[in-house]
């Protein structure tokens, strides 16, 4: 019965073939559903959290890789004084990463420790089968689920528990990222990062402390109170930020847990080079902002020229600086002024013309500083804004260009010097603290007050002696 | 007969004076969340619940009586390895937790406590019917409030040590932790085609289900109601839960 | 004549023997509950033991799957050799007893020509709960007294240990049998 069944299927697939029209070839690389290789032996899935990504795949054949998330629901930080029930996928928010190559065979255990209330399952967006895995995997607290699956498709996808209520499953944080490696796998690059976001509702308002419950109203109005790159405001910044080397080119894996927002994903200050457009196969180039779908992900590519903290956001902007959507790179190395200069000029600008021209009406006198202290916060700042494009914001200078500030024998022996440079402008040799300088420091249009208060601030800091100027002592010294 | 007049009054004030362990819950009709056809509203006749979940004193005590039920007897097709993990031995719960709810217990292990006590498990039916209530209104799901709480505890871990089972929340009918301690079997815990994964549940997958009858739509904005028919359907009779116990229910069988 | 006694008396020993050796802990004959056939017998899950048995729960006015869980029965049943058919018996218990009564289950398995070697079993609500839960067997009575359940095929060893069990229709048949076979191809303890 079988055999006949058979050998009519195969008559009926020839004939099939005999008569069917050509059919144009797609210009699109064939999709690989098609599993042609054969899997040799079985490796355990080394998993990542995040930001950390596990290390490129090596080997050149489809394997059976073993993977062992367990769900954990724990209490953590969410904000500064601020508390949450995470449910996670071992342990931290975001899920896990995990990284597989196309047409491995993936066993699947899913662990629900003990200690949770609820059961979870699992929907693997890599997955080909009924609910991604989520019927599969449905377990219990104190329990584990077993299922496997080949992954057909290569690409970046989310992973998200699925059980009854999904919503509310996804926002106590259970999301993370799968990468199927394509068969030839990635390009090299030099750093890769897991960057996801995801949307937080809270019962009290944004920054409202202690152990805040999830909001399903606020849920079900898409209105959340916290939006965060990895789980928490500031996991990646400070000195939590991702780090990078001046010339490197970094991949970053970013994903989208949701559970309702939609991301525009920027980096301020870079552009992406490459963008693989919703974690899939199609690159867009020289790309600013790139949207991430909720239930999504992208790759983008840039390589770093200049050193700095870069700052990722999700550019809907009041998410990134109200509610926590931010994150950082520090880049380390050498600067290329060519690349970016840093500020290269800082003037006054007058409504009209180039040249300063008076003003019609008489700028109102600021009052004058009450206190030395008062005169020396003014001066920190006129310090900050004029001085240190020369004298550097330590004081100390710059060798055989520009003088010191900072324990200024010049200046110590007598302060009415400091305030002659900039009234009067000065040129000619001068000797500080035993260097020779010869330059030119122009005339300031700095007003009396002005220059009081900072060359009071400078006598004051910097090692120097202390001491403090008044503007009418200025006015004498002004020629 | 002066004498037999006191103890008789003696003994009626003292009886008031003991709250009673059962309650009688009236009968009634409400529309579960789930299990209804075209959201018919389902009749309760009036039984008799316990008022607290089963205590680990109390299934101690049955223990003693039943030594096929204890951790070192009971055969595995009756109760997974988890079974009474955190039990100190054989006959004693956890340390001072005598008056607090038994968990890690399986289906099959309840039912014969149950038995033994002249009872049987809650039907799921019953308990949802019971569960309803608030503190103050039988209706309680009505009250955004409440859903808002049960929610809540929904969303908090599990308390390292259970409290006592008399410390607990108390509702109109003076039933006890119906919400805000453990999860709780029922006799047909296995009653619906809820297959876990969720997204899919509102059509029957008609390969694995027979439905002679299909199941209502559902109401997804009783989340509290749905994640406890979630959590019923990721179990299986011989598991052992560390937030799942029972109590026990009276009356003919439904 | 003392040669023939000293055989009979052996062959109930040993019959004695093989049945009182225990039974596993994971074995369905466990169960204590008692149920009766088509024909009014009264069973426990004990005198089950020694033979392979393929088991389903269903109910007799069941219009969806349950026909067909039972065609895939028989179909099972047709592709044994006949000395596998002799050690193999099916079991069908019923989900609705108030319905199926014993008249009613020995009707349709006339109807649906069931050989000696088919059980049609009722017991008591309680008991028929028990055994679903030990099957995994989902069901429910809905209110228009028809049964909302899973479609589940069991099969189990000599000694009540569940050996296979076929979730939904399926291909069915091929699993089973291949199950089956290699069941009765190992040597019978």
């Amino acid at each position: 019965m079988r055999k006949q069944f058979i050998v009519a299927l195969a008559g009926l697939a020839l004939v099939t073939l005999a008569c069917s029209p050509s059919s144009p070839i797609p210009s699109s690389p064939t999709p690989s559903k098609v599993v042609e290789e054969a899997l040799q032996g079985e490796e355990v899935a080394v998993l990542t959290h995040a930001p950390q990504v596990p290390p490129p795949i090596q080997r050149t054949h489809p394997t059976r890789v073993i993977v062992k998330l367990e769900v954990r629901e724990h209490e953590g930080r969410l904000a500064d004084g601020v508390r949450y029930t995470f449910w996670t996928f071992g342990g931290e928010v975001p899920g896990m990463f995990i990284r597989v190559r196309e047409g491995d065979l993936v066993e699947f255990h899913l662990e629900n420790h003990p200690s949770s209330k609820m059961p979870h399952n699992i929907d693997l967006h890599a997955v080909t089968g009924p609910g991604g895995g989520a019927t599969s995997s449905f377990t219990a607290p104190g329990h584990e689920s077993v299922f496997s699956f080949t992954t057909l498709n290569p690409g970046l996808f989310v992973y998200h528990c699925a059980t009854a209520p999904v919503g509310m499953h996804i926002a106590n944080g259970m999301y993370g990222l799968i990468l199927v490696e394509p068969k030839g796998g990635l390009p090299k690059v030099d750093r890769e990062y897991y960057v996801m976001q995801g949307d937080f509702y809270t019962r009290g308002a944004n920054g409202e402390g202690g152990l805040q419950p999830f909001s399903m109203q606020k849920a079900l109005d898409e209105h959340p109170d916290y939006v965060v790159f990895n789980g928490s405001v500031g996991a990646l910044t400070g000195d939590k930020a991702l780090q990078a080397k001046v010339g490197e080119k970094i991949r970053l894996f970013v994903g989208n847990g949701g559970p309702n927002l939609v991301s525009s994903f920027h980096v301020i200050g870079e552009i992406f080079d490459s963008v693989f457009v919703e974690g899939g196969e199609t690159a867009n180039h020289n790309v600013q902002t790139t949207l991430i779908p909720s239930g999504g992900a992208a790759i983008t590519e840039f390589k770093v020229e200049v050193p700095g903290t870069f700052i990722l956001v999700d550019h809907s902007i009041f998410r990134a600086f109200n509610k926590g959507a931010l994150a950082m790179l520090k880049v380390a190395g050498e600067e290329n002024k060519s690349f970016y200069s840093g500020k290269q000029d800082d003037k006054v600008y007058a409504a009209e013309g180039g040249a300063v021209q008076e003003l019609p009406n008489r700028p109102v006198a600021q009052a004058s500083a009450q206190s030395k202290a008062e005169r020396m916060s003014r001066g920190a700042d006129v310090f900050n804004q004029v001085c240190t494009a020369c004298h550097q914001a330590n004081g100390e200078g710059i060798p055989n260009v520009f003088p010191p500030l900072a324990q200024s024998d010049y200046l110590n022996q007598d302060p009415t010097r400091g305030v002659n440079a900039i009234t009067n402008g000065l040129q000619g040799e001068i000797t500080v603290n035993g260097a020779k300088f010869n330059q030119v420091m122009p005339k300031l249009t700095l007003t009396d007050e002005q220059t009081a208060n900072v060359v009071t601030y400078v006598l004051n800091n910097f090692g120097n002696k202390g001491g403090e100027i008044t503007p009418e002592a200025v006015k004498k010294i002004r020629k | 007969m002066r004498r037999v007049g006191i103890f008789w009054l003696l003994l009626c004030l003292s009886s008031l004076a003991i709250e009673s362990t059962k309650v009688t819950i009236p009968a009634g009709s409400f529309v579960p969340l789930m299990g209804s056809q075209k959201r018919q509203a389902l009749a309760v006749a009036s039984f008799q619940l316990s008022r607290y979940p089963v205590t680990n004193g109390e299934f101690g005590q049955f223990l003693r009586v039943h030594p096929e039920w204890r951790r070192s007897r009971i055969k595995r097709l009756f109760a997974e390895s988890g079974y009474l993990r955190d039990w100190v031995d054989d006959l004693h719960g956890p340390k001072g937790q005598y008056s607090s709810p038994v968990t890690n217990v399986s289906w099959f292990a309840a039912r014969a406590y149950c038995r033994s006590v002249g009872g049987r498990l809650p039907s799921q039916n019953e308990w949802e019917w019971v569960a309803q209530a608030s503190a103050s209104e039988r209706n309680g799901m009505r009250q955004p409030e409440f859903r808002r709480q049960i929610l809540a505890w929904y969303a908090r871990p599990n308390p390292e040590h259970w409290p006592a089972v008399q410390k607990t929340y108390r509702n109109v009918y003076g039933v006890h932790a119906m919400h805000g301690l453990v999860w709780e079997w029922v006799e047909d815990f296995n009653s619906l085609l809820v297959t876990g994964e969720s997204r899919g549940d509102s059509s029957l997958d008609l390969d694995l289900y027979c439905a002679g009858g299909a199941l209502s739509g559902l109401d997804p904005s009783d989340y509290p109601t749905y994640m406890r028919y979630a959590f019923r359907s990721s179990l299986k009779a011989r598991y052992a839960v560390p937030n799942l116990g029972f109590r026990v229910a009276y009356g003919r069988t439904p | 004549m003392i040669r023939k006694t000293l055989t009979v008396c052996l062959t109930i020993a040993a019959l004695a023997l093989a049945s009182a050796a225990p039974l596993s802990e994971t074995s369905l004959y466990n169960l204590e509950s008692r149920w009766s056939d088509q024909n009014g017998t009264v069973h426990r899950w004990a005198d089950l033991r020694g033979e392979v048995r393929v088991v389903a729960l269903i109910y007799t006015h069941c219009r969806s799957v349950c026909p067909a869980i039972v065609q895939q029965m028989k179909e099972t049943e047709a592709r044994l050799s006949p000395a596998e058919r002799k050690r193999v018996a099916f079991l069908l218990v019923s989900m609705d007893p108030e319905a199926d009564t014993s008249d009613q289950l020995r009707h349709f398995a006339e109807n649906r020509q069931l050989g000696p070697n088919w059980l049609l079993l009722r017991g008591k609500a309680a008991d028929v709960r028990e055994l679903a839960s030990t099957l995994d067997f989902k069901y429910r009575k809905n209110s228009n007294r028809e049964f909302s359940h899973s479609a589940m095929i069991t099969l189990l060893d000599a000694d009540g240990e569940i050996v296979d069990q076929q979730l939904g229709l399926g291909d069915g048949s091929s699993e089973r049998l291949r199950a089956l076979s290699k069941l009765l191809a190992a040597p019978s303890p």
